[in-house]
């Protein structure tokens, strides 16, 4: 039964060896990043900062900081918005038709639209604009201002007492051509 | 060249061999008798004999794996390198690639994916797991004398591999192995070959079968205890049917037809469940389920009959993985299995080829084919897998190559398709999908 061992040791052999190769993975970290706790009232008349209770004109502001943590690799990342619906179904995508938002980052706009067009969208797609920027592992800490706002046109009555919550997300993905976000 | 006596040449390449590896020798011992065989022929005592020089030299172009543009070792960075083997012998020689982990994580090393192609042609020699080309089992036949061969080492993470490989890493020494040509067709350094016949696994000859092969498989556990990678065994099957249900098969086996025999040797596979063990060469026949994988499990070359429903399943409650990361631990709400690659098969249409209804990693299906059937990848678990499926023929499969959840891939999808990128004529697409991540790189849909 035992086959071809039985003279496998008789013959000659020599082996040469490449050896030590590390194959070492780096880390990629956003975790340090952070939004400010309060959302501050730029315009508008309410004077609790609640987005539920905005009017048309009405606009909120907050700071956000991308931080590259204990990160060792360069990464590429991406802001992104999206309305969730927080009671009554489908009150986040008809808000997502009006609220507006504006990003600023050392006093250049970086964006400034609908909500909706900052979704995570589709792997692969690639954003034109800085919402979506290379960020080396030793750069300093990017601050970001998002304003979020309601027109002052367009919003009609059908708005009204629509509630939603507004998520604001960093992702990160490693800096290679094919690579996509993870949720 | 120094010339010795009989009783001398006899004992020389032996004395090489206990001098260079200790964990060989217990093995040799008890089959040393067809040893001196080869010399024996020549049988005048008082001739000398001057025994020749096997050498084999190794050459490269850089120190180093190195990506293009200097990129960092990421999932789907390709980390290159070429090394020169040179044969410096008396004789040509045939020699085997070899890999082996030196230190580090083995959710790292596990992972790692390696093509060689030889340079002056360009010919694929290996693409598959480094951890699976511990068994000096790729044999490249022929290096002439004073001959050279160029291999050009491409080593990367598969695209689907995830976080938990961040701040890992894995040493792997990569080693030739060279030997005379007439040298038989498994290396010893592979493991311990036992060959069977359909009668030495059925009946009453099943037993002892099965008991010599765990013997031999504590034994060789045992002695490499201390070592890093573990010996395996190969088993190497005559033409024939073998029926294996019920059996706790012996693990760290490699179940290969023998030489020749490719597609002749028959295991019948009904919920025939396997772990830890590799199968080349081999038709699986059946109805219903036919295979139940757990960790670590590899088929290459094989054929999956088109009367099974199901030709690979993960299975429930299988030995499963550790979460092993903090990372793992914080996403994860259980555990996982771990490595299943399917490659160079064919499947003759299985209503469903691969099914992976259990949470598995290190998944990479490569270059096979699907003839028929309606699905080939099914991935329909609660926890989150990874796949890599790369170079396969989807064209004959009658529904979709890819079916998870409602999430479909394959001929007439348009919402997931694979894409060529700027610069770049392979089409890719990597997907994240709630319960799955998956790179699918080059297949062939219509």
């Amino acid at each position: 039964m035992w086959g071809p061992p039985a003279t496998t040791y008789s013959w000659m052999w020599e082996e040469a060896k490449d050896a030590g190769h590390e194959f070492a993975v780096g880390l990629l970290d956003i975790s340090d990043s952070r939004f400010a706790d309060e959302w501050q009232v730029v315009s508008g008349g309410n004077q609790v900062v609640d987005l539920s209770r905005m009017i048309p004109g009405d606009a909120r502001k907050i700071k956000a900081t991308l931080s590259n943590g204990a990160s060792d690799l360069d990464f590429i990342y991406k802001i992104v918005a999206k309305v969730k619906d927080a009671g009554v179904p489908g009150s986040a995508q008809k808000l997502e038709e009006v609220l507006r938002i504006k990003i600023e980052q050392d006093k250049d706009v970086i964006y400034e639209g609908l909500v909706r067009d900052l979704h995570q969208g589709a792997p692969g797609m690639i954003r034109s604009d800085s919402t979506e920027e290379f960020m080396h592992a030793d750069e300093a800490d990017k601050s970001f201002f998002l304003t979020i706002y309601l027109p002052e046109e367009g919003v009609d009555h059908s708005f009204q007492s629509l509630s939603a919550q507004l998520e604001l997300r960093f992702l990160a993905k490693q800096a290679t051509a094919d690579s996509i976000f993870a949720e | 060249m120094k010339s010795m006596k009989w009783e001398q040449v006899k004992n020389w390449p032996w004395k090489r061999i206990l001098v260079g590896t200790a964990f060989i020798s217990s093995i040799a011992a008890s089959t040393s008798f067809g040893t001196y065989a080869y010399f024996t022929s020549q049988e005048q005592s008082n001739a000398t004999f001057a025994a020749g020089k096997l050498q084999i030299s190794l050459g490269e172009s850089m120190a180093k794996f190195q990506a293009a543009d200097d990129q960092p070792f990421l999932p789907g960075v390709r980390m290159e390198k070429t090394l020169r083997v040179e044969n410096e012998s008396d004789v040509p020689v045939k020699y085997a690639l070899l890999a082996e982990k030196a230190t580090g994580d083995d959710v790292v090393y596990n992972q790692l994916v390696a093509e060689i192609r030889r340079g002056s042609d360009g010919e694929l020699l290996y693409h598959g797991r480094i951890s699976t080309l511990t068994q000096a089992n790729v044999v490249i036949p022929e290096l002439e004398k004073g001959g050279r061969d160029e291999l050009n080492y491409t080593v990367y993470l598969p695209e689907s591999t995830g976080n938990e490989v961040q701040e890992k890493s894995a040493e792997v020494n990569f080693g030739f192995l060279a030997t005379q040509q007439e040298n038989g067709d498994y290396f010893a350094q592979g493991g311990p070959v036992m060959t069977f016949t359909p009668a030495d696994l059925s009946g009453s000859a099943l037993l002892s079968t099965m008991q010599l092969a765990k013997r031999v498989e504590k034994e060789e556990s045992a002695k490499d205890a201390d070592s890093v990678g573990q010996k395996r065994m190969t088993f190497i099957l005559a033409e024939g049917s073998y029926d294996l249900s019920g059996l706790d098969l012996p693990k760290n086996i490699t179940w290969k037809a023998a030489p020749g025999q490719e597609g002749k040797v028959v295991i019948n596979a009904n919920e025939l469940e396997v772990s830890h063990a590799s199968f080349e060469g081999i038709r699986f026949d059946g109805s219903g389920t036919g295979i139940l994988v757990g960790s670590n499990v590899s088929f290459r070359n094989c054929t999956f009959d088109g009367g099974l429903d199901v030709a690979i399943r993960t299975q429930s409650g299988g030995e499963k993985a550790e979460a092993q990361t903090e990372t793992d631990s914080q996403t994860e709400t259980g555990n996982y299995l771990e490595g299943l690659t399917v490659k160079d098969s064919v499947f003759e249409g299985p209503a469903q080829a691969i099914v992976l209804d259990q949470a598995i990693r290190a998944v990479l299906l490569a270059n096979n084919t699907f003839n028929g059937g309606d699905h080939a990848v099914v991935i329909e678990n609660t926890e989150a897998t990874q796949v890599q499926i790369v170079n396969n023929d989807f064209t004959k499969v009658n529904k979709y190559a890819v079916e998870s959840n409602g999430v479909r891939v394959g001929d007439g999808i348009d919402g997931f398709k694979e894409i060529a990128q700027e610069g770049n004529t392979t089409p890719k697409l990597a997907l994240h999908l709630q319960k799955a991540d998956m790179y699918l790189e080059n297949n062939k849909y219509e």
